[in-house]
């Protein structure tokens, strides 16, 4: 990335202070570090983006996961990089890889049941057992060492920091839930008490739960570098094959029972909920390399 | 008939590189000089002189960057003052587009957000061109940017220079700050104890030879004949003419130069030319001093070098 000159153009087209999106960054976490980069409250890039652009249906409380190409496209300049680079902070190419046949989109990752937050309040009656909203959340010591949000802390059901295995925290010691962009406080602060999430609680998280976070975050990054549309296809079918017809399945992540049957449309199924099945049967990376190379 | 040397040449080209003259040495030693010594200045030379020139080139060569760390450097912020805006807010948002895009804030909070961003892009030196515009509230509001940043948590002293045009040999400024009134005595207090008040004079005629000089390698491509440097007297009387010096100063501004040598050089080279004579300085000379306000009427139309044209109508 070059170092941009006074005497550049761009000088006057590009963000005061600029960023570059760190190894594996989510974009969440890239628009929080340019505003504390440039002294702005949290969440004033996002809110700068989504007024210079026009995107219905998406504001501040959608899921980063997957964002507008064209959002990416008015960010890029801002910070004198192509969007293409901004790319790889969003699960989009990933998705696309995983789900040839539609357009990526959160809820490919996510799974239906999953809503922004602001959108579970608004449409309570009813949905409230059917839909669970995304409750995101953070890793204190990642927070810490180098304000580093992953693209992992947005994937379903990983309650642990795969790098320093502890707890991901999705509330402050005072109780108020994070929320990623808060008007008035600073960024990675809790909008309630301003504590950064940096100094949030280190925690641990109990062993077996680790064994289950671990074998969760192997089926996703297996997934995310080298998934296809066949190869999810051939994961569900050998999962498939260790359940036997008529029966129930303890998905282990979800806690919930799956009927036999319910997931025989792959091309509907989420990435999140094929690898809480995978799990749940007890599938690792290697069985579907295997499975895959038998088919 | 159309000359065939001439109608082969390509149109003249303006070489429109920075010179640092003596006038700039001159006057980029002032900035320089309070730059590095955090002093105050009100800084003055009549119009023309290449006052907003020099500054540009200062800024530039200030090593001023943005990172893609996020590290961004602005040692020299230079601004010209607000024109269309008396309220200090003209000169709040003059300040804050100098370090780029930036989101819509209240006025209050920009001007807080103003003295974060100059302290921590390590601003040095504050520069206001134009400074004869300033009104009492930009004033005002530099006094109160420039003691918040010298104050704790920062602690940033900063260099000012009000770089101002002047005539008539006196310094704008000079009797506002003599006033009795607590602003200007504390910002009388803040000048530069030594050099308060300072005029930049142009070029003498022993400067003006090597600027001539540069000016013929400069053209040296589009008129390989040119020794403009042995009309060095002449054009020094035609330039310090009381129409092109009107406060008698006795010297040159880079502005009526460069007017008068570009225009003669164009005309040198679209005669086929290679370099210029007494007589086609004096008649540049002419036009600049005795026919400046002439009136020209454009019945003609102006050849262009745009090919042709759709026609319209």
């Amino acid at each position: 990335m070059q170092t941009l000159s006074f005497g550049d153009p761009d000088w006057f087209t590009t963000f005061p202070r600029r960023v570059a999106p760190l190894p594996d960054e989510w974009l969440v976490g890239l628009l929080l570090r340019c505003d504390e980069t440039n002294h702005w409250e949290s969440g004033e890039t996002f809110r700068y983006l989504l007024r210079s652009t026009d995107h219905p249906d998406f504001g501040v409380e959608s899921s980063l996961v997957v964002v507008p190409f064209s959002l990416l496209e008015c960010l890029a300049p801002f910070l004198m990089m192509s969007p293409q680079q901004l790319l790889t902070t969003t699960y989009a190419t990933e998705l696309a890889r995983l789900y040839p046949a539609h357009e990526p989109h959160a809820k490919l990752l996510l799974g239906p049941g999953y809503f922004p937050e602001k959108w579970v309040s608004r449409h309570r009656t009813g949905y409230r057992e059917t839909s669970r909203k995304h409750q995101y959340h953070v890793c204190p010591a990642c927070m810490a060492q180098a304000r580093l949000i992953k693209r992992t802390e947005a994937l379903p059901y990983l309650q642990s920091c795969p790098l320093h295995h502890l707890a991901f925290q999705d509330h402050c010691s005072c109780g108020t839930p994070l929320r990623f962009f808060s008007r008035g406080v600073p960024p990675f602060t809790c909008s309630g008490c301003g504590l950064e999430w940096a100094q949030w609680p280190q925690v641990a998280v109990p062993p077996t739960r680790m064994v289950l976070d671990r074998n969760t975050w192997a089926l996703y990054e297996f997934f995310l570098a080298q998934g296809t549309g066949e190869l999810r296809a051939s994961a569900l079918r050998v999962a498939l094959h260790q359940i036997p017809e008529g029966k129930l399945l303890q998905l282990k992540l979800r806690r919930k029972k799956m009927p036999y049957g319910t997931a025989l449309h792959p091309n509907q199924l989420a990435l999140g909920s094929l690898v809480d099945i995978l799990v749940s049967v007890g599938i690792t990376p290697k069985d579907i390399a295997v499975g895959n190379t038998g088919t | 008939m159309s000359d065939p040397h001439r109608a082969r040449r390509s149109p003249f080209a303006l070489n429109r590189d920075f010179l640092v003259t003596p006038f700039e040495r001159r006057f980029q030693g002032w900035l320089r000089h309070a730059w590095q010594n955090r002093s105050w200045h009100v800084i003055a030379a009549v119009p023309g002189s290449g006052k907003s020139s020099g500054i540009h080139d200062l800024v530039l060569h200030s090593g001023a960057c943005k990172e893609a760390t996020g590290v961004t450097r602005l040692p020299v912020l230079a601004v010209r003052s607000p024109k269309n805006d008396a309220r200090e807010q003209g000169l709040v948002t003059a300040l804050a587009s100098s370090f780029g895009v930036f989101p819509t804030m209240s006025a209050a909070f920009r001007r807080i957000w103003l003295v974060k961003m100059m302290a921590s892009a390590q601003v040095e030196c504050l520069i206001i061109d134009d400074a004869q515009d300033l009104n009492l509230r930009h004033l005002a509001f530099l006094k109160e940017l420039t003691d918040d940043l010298a104050a704790p948590p920062y602690q940033r002293p900063l260099g000012l220079c009000l770089v101002a045009a002047h005539g008539k040999n006196d310094v704008p400024f000079r009797e506002t700050f003599a006033g009795p009134e607590i602003l200007w005595q504390q910002f009388h207090w803040r000048l530069d104890t030594e050099h308060r008040y300072i005029i930049v004079p142009g070029h003498t005629e022993e400067e003006l030879r090597p600027i001539l000089a540069t000016f013929e390698d400069l053209y040296r491509d589009q008129l390989p004949d040119l020794h403009l440097h042995r009309w060095t007297k002449p054009l020094f009387t035609w330039l310090t003419n009381s129409i092109l010096d009107p406060d008698a100063t006795g010297r040159v501004t880079m502005n009526n130069l460069m007017k008068l040598v570009t225009i003669a050089l164009r005309r040198a080279y679209e005669r086929g030319a290679t370099d210029v004579d007494a007589a086609l300085l004096g008649e540049v000379a002419d036009l600049m001093i005795l026919r400046r306000d002439e009136i020209t009427q454009a019945d003609a139309i102006l050849p262009d070098d745009l090919g042709p044209e759709r026609e319209v109508g």
